[in-house]
């Protein structure tokens, strides 16, 4: 220890020589001069003595006065085997007088005793009558200028005082009188028993430890210990009885005892008592739980961890046995509850996690029980074809969310205090380890229709048994957190020293994954600073839609291979559902005419995944007709001129019907080729033979039109998609006008790639001639926008037949086989996403999904 | 009331387009109101067909016929209807080769009929008698910069025993987004009085309907003498160039704005590259052909790809030969209708070129010649690289070029193609697709990929690949149908 002070320009250090600190550039000062500076400093300025010594010696019980520091650290200092000295830095000035409680300022310090060259020192013996020495006796020598030294002496009855001026000196034994010196010493006869009869924790509630004496059987280890202190937070009171009344004891010791693994007592921290407290008569102290800071007690208070223990004071005397020599009692400092409450949103860095935490933060986090959505906002759209097919919706879901989504977890560790209260006492918690062990709570898919659901189960009995803790959430084979080798669920973190304002993007505690179980992690809490008497982690569920989890928080201590001990304080999380989440962020139709679809009932398909569908739109509006024209004009001059020769420009297309797009007819095609190239009859003829041969019919002409209303629009359209990420909706009652003409192609709407594809946004172009059939809109919706979240047609009806979809029959590997009525076939009728497109909107992975819906199970 | 049904033709081939000439007569001595037949939202009239395609006749109407979404037409849809005075004629063509699915060869049977308000009409049976389709060495032209909704134009030599025909398809990209493809129209063309193994069609630098010229070339072989033989539309004669017994022609050919054609040739043992170069649009007059440009490697070139830039930057004419000198691959880029010497050679040392050497060759807006190659390496493992060299607008290679991994398995794939994207003439995500004759394939595009997976139906060989908006086809030949483009999706490649 060290700590430091000055005098006049002179700065000093008391240091210790267990731990100097760096001393290289001081100098020691001789021990009567230091003497000198601690007379000094008790004349005037007592309280800088008595931070000297707090930070020397810590905070000690009782507390020693102000002459009882300053005599013990001149013996100290004076002992050349105490391992205290005293420096001084040579020379050099102070410019400022530094703050604290080791500081003091020059003004406050009276002229200190001359320091002379002249002095010398005192030694003396105190011995009985029979030579033997008399220990532990106090003493007081008054100086030549009346100053009083106080101290005592050693236990061989010697002491050495150094610095003393030339003159006089009168010792005194204050306490010589209560020694009856006998001939041939003490009378033993004629003294009577002494000992310490009781010693008991009082709390301010007037509840207190139960005392049993070396004479008598003490309490089995397996007792419950009723009384507990919350260190710092309260005040209690030791109080203890002593028998003297000849003043017998020479020595009592106050010791803080466990019992070690084999049972075997270890003293923690001891304590000399100065004579006074072991008088005849009952003695209290107040305590708040300090002791000396060690590495078993990084704080100075008694800790959980060490819980529970014994408190003794003995008591011993040369002129015979005490009786009883020592009294015990035991006390516990324990956790009474833990609570869990949602962390600091500083703790998060991705501004995704930010965003949800302000979703979930008015509610809190769920209480045991009871159930919190966390809704993974995730307009995650397709960019191109392939990924229907590839693993992409995977991947680009992985690439927005990670391994899942972090929520800041904070458990406040209460303690008991001595009226059995759950309290603050974050200094009880030096040491604690603290278990956060994760659950996966069963899929409930009771709702989901038959078939969807039977492909469901059987892919979440997978390894269902197997896995550390057992469950159906997502395998980590499936892209999930469940099973060996998947991410932690709380996430390792270095933490950061207990401060008093957080980091940002940081967690704030040591967090660890446990070595031995997969689910669970530990964490450690701060002692002190904003988030004293808390720890907390980062809880990251698996991020698959349809996983449910809780967690629960109990000590290390109480930790066994199946979960908390019996009786343990426990805190048991309620459960978090992931669900993901999709926005409709514009809806708009060419005119006011057009009946306004529903943008919000095709989400009920999409609950079997968990997936919401949230309708930002408060209602469709109508396109502007000069912007309608701007922008569809400039789609049309993009394409070719042959394409350009179908559209008369001069045609008005907003006005032209609630179409998207007006084409000229066959004839007025022709004539517009014919015109704009320069063909004669004979080269028109010559062009519908061979390089436009495909447009010499009407019927062929007015097949080309649905692809090209299609390219057009989707142009024109792409400019109506906001900035903010989610769905666009956009309605026409048809998408071209000569839609029922022979050869036209009709169809109910789109689901475009706009021609620079972000992942964030999509759009879904309608134009089903009627709106009447609310059920059509929402089946073909929930099919669109399934296009846009990845998912291929389904392969029914089978090949070959009539309205079967085309595609190279990969897209067959990512469907249920078994099941016709996914909503992305063909097929009639009541239809619902199959089970494969289910676990795919949930977020998982298709790598190793098998359309047999068996071949998913490994129960 | 009388509905008749007629057609100019009664012989077609398995997937033939045909429309069928319908007239509605008010032959009664009052007005009379009747399903619309040419209302494609009509579920009358009802057309009934049977045959080998349809052992139970099938019954379809336009409104059936065009449902979107392939979806039922409902039982109760309202009829559209017209008024026909007495002695009135309604009439006009249907295409009801697109309604009737008539994928089986043999003769069929077609009745019209219309049931409405009481008043009953059937027409006579038309017979249509329809021949197998026995496709092979097909072609699908590129036109770059086009929305493949404008139409994909292919070509395919059918046999029909020791007649040879030239069939054209037109696939147009129906739904981009979804890769699917539809077959707008297939036709014969003309019929050829020598065999040919295949037929050509060339890529365009733009729209090639806004052309007068519909380029087709194809070889053939008698007694020895090959024949390069080239028309420009099917109402012109083609026209002949004899070819030396080695010769090769290197695909593709292209076409361009000013309706000339140029067909580029591996001549003289495979050491000389030349341009055949025809001048079209002049139908019925065949086109006129020259050789303007021919230049002399100085070892064997295994492949070369001709490119076009666009009409605005006047078709600028960029040739790159793959040679392979003393084991080395070389790449060099020519200026055609320029020096015969090129502008630039790179050397990419330590792989092999794939069957075919595989390569894209695509000129930009700026002029720049992109080009990509498919080179393997046969270690412990097959592995097959891409090598991407640029050429500024001056014909210098634009730093050293780069090589990527693309692959790594066990057992090689036989076939191999790589392209550059139709759509957009500045696109820099190249498709490759490597395959076996089982169908399987592993391909990929841009960043993405690889995937694999496995196509039912034989592929077109070699491999036709073309990479649209936002799918990837491949050309594939179902026996018996036409051929077809289907989009390609699969599996990630696991490591």
């Amino acid at each position: 220890m060290r700590a430091e002070f000055h005098c006049r320009t002179t700065q000093y250090a008391l240091v210790s020589n267990s731990s100097p600190g760096d001393v290289t550039t001081m100098t020691p000062v001789r021990a009567a001069e230091a003497v000198t500076v601690v007379s000094g400093l008790l004349q005037s300025a007592p309280h800088v003595l008595r931070g000297l010594w707090s930070d020397m010696f810590g905070r000690t019980v009782p507390s020693p006065s102000d002459v009882e520091i300053a005599a013990r650290l001149s013996a100290e200092l004076q002992d050349p085997l105490s391992g205290i000295r005293l420096y001084q830095q040579p020379g050099r000035a102070v410019a400022d007088s530094p703050t604290g409680p080791a500081a003091i300022d020059l003004a406050d310090l009276a002229e200190p005793p001359a320091v002379q060259d002249t002095t010398t020192w005192i030694a003396f013996e105190l011995l009985d009558q029979n030579d033997e020495p008399i220990g532990l006796l106090h003493y007081e020598i008054t100086e030549p200028t009346g100053f009083v030294r106080i101290g005592q002496l050693n236990a061989d009855g010697v002491v050495f005082v150094g610095g003393a001026d030339p003159g006089n000196y009168t010792i005194t034994f204050v306490e010589a009188e209560l020694i009856e010196l006998g001939e041939d010493g003490p009378n033993v006869d004629d003294l009577e028993d002494f000992g310490v009869m009781s010693l008991v924790v009082r709390g301010p509630g007037g509840q207190e430890t139960v005392s049993w004496t070396s004479d008598e059987a003490p309490p089995s280890a397996n007792d419950p210990v009723e009384f507990h202190i919350a260190p710092q937070t309260e005040t209690v009171t030791i109080a203890y009885t002593i028998e003297d009344p000849q003043g017998r004891t020479e020595e009592a010791t106050l010791q803080l005892l466990i019992e070690d693994d084999d049972g075997d007592e270890q003293i923690l921290w001891s304590r000399e008592l100065e004579a006074d407290q072991y008088a005849q008569g009952d003695h209290e102290v107040e305590w708040d739980g300090s002791i000396d800071v060690s590495e078993q007690f990084p704080d100075g208070f008694v800790i959980v961890e060490h819980s529970p223990y014994t408190l003794r004071i003995q008591v011993h005397s040369q002129t015979g046995e005490a009786q009883p020599p020592e009294v015990s009692t035991r006390f516990a400092v324990d956790i009474a509850a833990v609570e869990l409450e949602l962390g600091d949103r500083l703790s998060l860095q991705r501004d995704i996690d930010k965003a949800l935490y302000d979703v979930i933060a008015p509610a809190g986090l769920p209480a045991s029980g009871s159930a919190l959505d966390l809704k993974l906002v995730s307009n995650v759209y397709k960019l191109n074809l392939a990924e229907m097919t590839s693993d992409a919706a995977f991947s680009a879901y992985q690439t927005l969310w990670g391994d899942g989504p972090n929520v800041p977890i904070l458990a406040s560790l209460k303690l008991k205090d001595s009226g059995g209260n759950a309290v603050d006492a974050p200094k009880g918690l030096g040491g604690v380890d603290v278990v956060w062990r994760w659950h996966s709570v069963d899929c409930d898919t009771s709702g989901i229709t038959a078939l969807p659901k039977a492909f469901i189960d059987d892919a979440l009995d997978f390894d269902k048994e197997l896995t550390e803790p057992e469950g159906d959430n997502c395998h980590v084979d499936r892209g999930g957190l469940r099973g060996p080798g998947a991410a932690d669920v709380f996430p390792s973190s270095a933490g950061y020293p207990p401060a008093a304002a957080l980091q940002d993007g940081s967690c704030p505690f040591q967090v660890e994954p446990d070595t031995e179980f997969g689910n669970v992690s530990i964490s450690n809490p701060w002692t002190s600073g904003v988030l004293g008497g808390k720890t907390g982690v980062l809880f990251r569920p698996s991020r698959m839609a349809g996983d449910v989890w809780n967690f629960e928080v109990y000590l290390r201590r109480d930790a066994t291979p199946d979960g908390p001990a019996s009786g343990a304080v426990v805190a048991t999380s309620g459960d978090f559902k992931v669900k993901r989440e999709i926005h409709v962020v514009a809806g708009l139709k060419k005119t006011a005419a057009i009946p306004s679809a529903n943008l919000t009932s095709f989400g009920s398909h999409y609950t079997p995944a968990n997936m919401e569908v949230v309708n930002n739109v408060a209602a469709v509006s109508a396109m502007a007709a000069a912007t309608y024209n701007t922008r569809f004009a400039a789609a049309i001059s993009g394409q070719s001129a042959t394409v350009q020769a179908s559209i008369d420009s001069t045609v008005d297309q907003h006005a032209g019907g609630n179409w998207a797009l007006t084409f000229r007819s066959w004839s007025g095609f022709t004539a517009a080729i014919r015109a704009a190239r320069g063909f004669t009859a004979a080269q028109l003829v010559t062009w519908l033979a061979g390089a436009g041969a495909r447009y010499n019919t009407a019927s062929k002409y007015h097949s080309y039109l649905k692809g090209w209303a299609k390219v057009i629009t989707t142009a024109a359209c792409g400019a109506y998609m906001p900035a903010a990420s989610g769905i666009t909706v956009i309605q026409f009652m048809r998408l071209y006008n000569l839609e029922t003409s022979p050869g036209a192609r009709r169809l109910g709407g789109w689901a475009p790639s706009v021609s620079a594809p972000v992942r964030d946004k999509c759009m879904f172009i309608m134009c089903p001639s009627s709106y009447g059939s609310a059920s059509w809109v929402k089946s073909t919706l929930a099919h669109e926008i399934g296009h846009q979240l990845f998912l291929p047609h389904s392969p029914f009806p089978a090949p070959g037949s009539t309205g079967a979809p085309s595609g190279s029959g990969d897209w067959q590997e990512r469907h249920d086989s078994t099941d016709a009525k996914c909503i992305m076939s063909y097929s009639s009728g009541s239809l619902e996403f199959c089970g494969l497109c289910v676990l795919r909107l949930r977020g998982w992975s298709a790598l190793w999904l098998s359309k047999q819906p068996d071949e998913n199970s490994r129960p | 009331m009388k509905i008749q049904l007629t057609s100019t033709q009664s012989r077609f081939t398995v997937g033939e387009y045909f429309e069928v000439h319908l007239r509605l007569v008010n032959d009664g001595d009052s007005p009379i109101e009747a399903p619309d037949p040419f209302n494609m939202e009509n579920p009358q009239p009802t057309y009934s067909v049977q045959g080998p395609s349809h052992a139970d006749t099938k019954v379809v109407s336009a409104l059936g016929a065009t449902m979107p979404g392939h979806k039922r037409a409902p039982a109760d849809a309202p009829v559209a209807t017209i008024t026909l005075a007495p002695g009135e004629v309604l009439e006009g063509d249907l295409p009801l080769s697109v309604w009737l699915g008539l994928r089986q060869a043999g003769t069929h049977e077609l009745v019209a009929a219309i049931a409405y308000e009481g008043q009953v009409a059937v027409s006579t049976k038309l017979v249509l008698d329809i021949d197998a389709l026995q496709p092979q060495g097909v072609s699908v032209g590129v036109d770059e910069g086009v929305p493949a909704a404008c139409g994909m134009t292919a070509s395919f030599i059918q046999i029909a025993g020791a007649q040879h025909s030239i069939y054209d398809v037109v696939f147009a990209e129906d739904s981009p987004e979804l890769g699917e493809i539809v077959v707008q129209e297939m036709s014969h063309r003309r019929d050829l009085d020598l065999p040919a193994e295949s037929v050509h069609v060339p890529w365009c630098n733009r729209d090639r309907t806004e052309g007068l010229s519909s380029w087709r070339f194809w070889v053939t072989s008698q007694v020895g003498v090959s024949q390069l033989r080239v028309e420009d539309s099917p109402l012109s004669e083609p026209v002949d160039t004899a070819l030396a017994q080695d010769a090769r022609l290197l695909l593709p050919a292209v076409a361009d704005a000013d309706e000339t054609l140029d067909v580029p040739l591996l001549v003289d043992g495979g050491q000389v590259v030349e341009i055949a170069r025809f001048r079209g649009g002049t139908a019925p007059s065949p086109p006129q052909g020259s050789l303007p440009w021919r230049s002399a490697a100085t070892s064997r070139v295994h492949n070369a790809g001709l490119a076009l830039g666009s009409p605005a930057s006047g078709n600028l004419r960029r040739l790159v030969t793959l040679e392979e000198r003393d084991g080395t691959a070389t790449v060099s880029h020519y200026w055609v209708d320029g020096p015969d010497t090129p502008t630039a050679s790179q050397p990419v040392r330590g792989g092999q070129f794939l069957p075919g050497a595989p390569m894209a060759v695509r000129v930009t807006s700026d002029g720049i010649t992109r080009c990509r190659l498919l080179l393997y390496t046969h270690g412990r493992a097959w592995r097959v690289y891409m090598a991407s060299l640029d050429f500024d607008e001056h014909g210098r290679l634009m730093g050293h070029g780069a090589i990527a991994t693309l692959i790594s398995r066990q057992a090689p794939m036989p076939c191999a193609a790589i392209e550059f994207p139709a759509h957009d003439r500045d696109a820099t995500d190249v498709a490759w697709a490597l395959a076996d004759h089982d169908g399987n394939f592993i391909w990929g595009r841009g960043a993405g990929g690889p995937l694999q997976g496995r196509i039912a139906v034989p592929l077109a060989i070699p491999l036709q690949l073309r990479p649209l908006a936002f799918a990837t086809y491949l050309c594939v030949t179902p026996p018996g149908r036409a051929p077809d483009l289907v989009a390609l999706g699969g599996r990630d490649v696991r490591a």
